[in-house]
């Protein structure tokens, strides 16, 4: 009886989901966090009937065939890339993304990441750099004596420095998108790596087109729905208890005929 | 060439036509001539209600598979629900006439399997490449195999900018041609009739197909189908953006039928109990009248 092992299935796609939704809720309030989702394809088929075949020598054929799927996988976890609400912090570095894009961030190996997360603070020597202590590509250094800092849109870094009026432009935010944002790897720590799948990254200016652009003092908040995600839920745990429930009929068929004479 | 049938496409030799999966009925005694016929009524064989319960019970166990898979493919997007259709399997024994009227010995047999092509419902998702199909049609996609037919609208633009399914298979436009985004090709919309426009202008319309005859698709597995029929372009596609078609298996239907799979299974398999003792019972009546 193939149900039992079709039922199996189902229960280890459903625990995933619930994995998945799980992560998602525990991310609700996660900075930049972009909400996953299991997705699921049916498993092949067995042809029992084939379609189209014939069912006799003048040419008749079967309207349609005999067959048994055998289960279901997981076939993918994406992440659906949009926009999370943006909410006011008033800290001058906060940079929240409205649009397209991704910073840039150097990790201590050298290699390159990428973040919607821009919670960004000064390192020691006065250099822009993530929650993490990673620098922000490309280093941009604020003066010690600087009395406040300015972001525009397009990422024009602007200071003011004690004793001055004018302010001063001491660097510029660049900006990296991919053709397939969902192609990137997570990290962890709200960093994301390129990959095969993502593409090369073009840099760019915020607020060029293509690119989003920045707001300061804001950050961009993870954007998982609470409502759907607990619909999601409750979904995906009556499909375990259906599953499930499957592999008890089965089992009570099997034990009928064990049971039989 | 009748009586064989050839894959479509080039994979696979072709093969005899398969016979359909039934119990073959004990026909030995008819061509040995040992089943008498008395006053033109055919006289019961003796395991004879077993077969017949067991060509029963052999079906149910088929459509207790099709139960589990719709039940497993309860949330996977596109997917649609298989049914599977019974039909009668007469017996019309050689040596014996049956009159109009009277009865002949019906096998059950698990004929085919069939899909339940109503729309899933349709859930938010948000991803600009998420798109639903509502009502008739399919997206093409470009497999290694050929091309195939899937509901399932989970697509993204790879690194090299083409339109792909999960599994890495183009999406294909009204032309057959894969679909291509430049690098500054960014604020996707997808119209209603599947026509792909970015800030730079339209790029290419989703081609949506129907085969010329719904019931000749062999499913592969993977949300993907092979029409083994033309296929020719919906008229007037309804495609929405940011949304998925969910599978349309409804659980509450599902869980009631395999219920009813269960308790006619414990039906049929009393009954097989039942014969059995009646069979003891004769033999042992029988024997007992002998010595």
């Amino acid at each position: 009886m193939r149900a039992l092992d079709i039922a199996g299935t189902g229960m280890q796609a459903q625990q995933t989901n619930v994995e998945v939704i799980s992560n998602n809720i525990a991310n609700m309030t996660t900075t930049g966090f972009k909400r996953r989702r299991a997705e699921f394809q049916d498993l092949i088929y067995q042809n029992l009937r084939r379609v189209g075949s014939n069912s006799s020598d003048t040419g008749t054929i079967v309207p349609s065939g005999a067959q048994v799927g055998l289960g279901v996988k997981t076939a993918a976890i994406y992440s659906i890339n949009e926009q999370g609400n943006l909410q006011q912090t008033s800290n001058s570095l906060d940079l929240a993304i409205q649009g397209n894009g991704y910073f840039q961030v150097t990790l201590p190996s050298g290699d390159t990441a990428y973040t919607r997360d821009g919670t960004f603070s000064l390192s020691p020597e006065g250099v822009i750099v993530t929650a993490d202590g990673y620098p922000v590509v490309p280093g941009i250094t604020i003066p010690s004596n600087a009395q406040s800092v300015t972001i525009d849109a397009t990422g024009e870094v602007q200071v003011t420095l004690a004793g001055q009026t004018a302010p001063q432009v001491v660097g510029q935010v660049q900006m990296a998108v991919f053709p397939n944002d969902a192609g990137l790897e997570s990290q962890g720590s709200n960093l994301l790596l390129q990959t095969a799948a993502s593409g090369a990254p073009v840099t760019g200016t915020p607020g060029s087109p293509g690119f989003g652009s920045v707001e300061q003092g804001f950050v961009e908040t993870s954007n998982v729905n609470i409502v759907s995600e607990i619909t999601n839920l409750i979904t995906a745990q009556r499909a375990y208890e259906m599953n499930s429930r499957v592999i008890t009929t089965a089992d009570e068929m099997m034990s009928t005929l064990t049971n039989l004479r | 060439m009748p009586g064989r049938i050839c894959p479509v496409g080039a994979a696979g030799p072709c093969r005899a036509a398969e016979s359909p999966v039934a119990i073959a009925p004990p026909r030995w005694h008819a061509s040995c001539g040992r089943r008498g016929s008395i006053t033109g009524r055919t006289a019961p064989d003796m395991e004879l209600a077993t077969y017949i319960a067991l060509s029963r019970l052999v079906a149910q166990g088929r459509e207790m598979d099709v139960t589990a898979m719709n039940l497993a493919n309860a949330s996977t997007p596109g997917f649609k629900a298989e049914r599977v259709l019974f039909s009668d399997w007469l017996d019309r024994q050689a040596g014996s006439k049956t009159p109009p009227g009277g009865r002949t010995l019906t096998f059950t047999q698990d004929r085919a399997t069939y899909r339940d092509h109503e729309q899933g419902a349709l859930q938010h998702t948000g991803n600009p490449f998420d798109l639903a199909i509502g009502g008739n049609g399919w997206f093409t996609v470009q497999t290694p195999r050929g091309p195939r037919l899937t509901r399932a609208g989970r697509f993204s633009p790879s690194a090299d900018g083409t339109v792909r399914d999960l599994d890495g298979d183009a999406l294909l436009d009204t032309n057959g041609q894969p679909i291509k985004l430049a690098p500054t090709d960014v604020g996707i919309h997808v119209a209603g009739d599947g026509t792909i426009s970015s800030v730079n202008g339209q790029i290419a319309k989703i081609g949506i197909v129907a085969p010329n005859d719904p019931n000749r698709m062999t499913a592969e597995g993977g949300l993907l189908y092979r029409a083994d029929v033309n296929t020719s372009p919906v008229a007037a596609p309804r495609i929405t953006q940011g949304a998925l078609e969910e599978s349309n298996v409804e659980p509450i239907l599902e869980t009631t039928k395999m219920m009813n799979e269960l308790r006619q299974f414990q039906f049929v398999t009393q009954f097989v109990q039942a014969e059995s003792d009646r069979q003891q019972n004769a033999i042992d009546k029988i024997t007992q009248q002998q010595s």
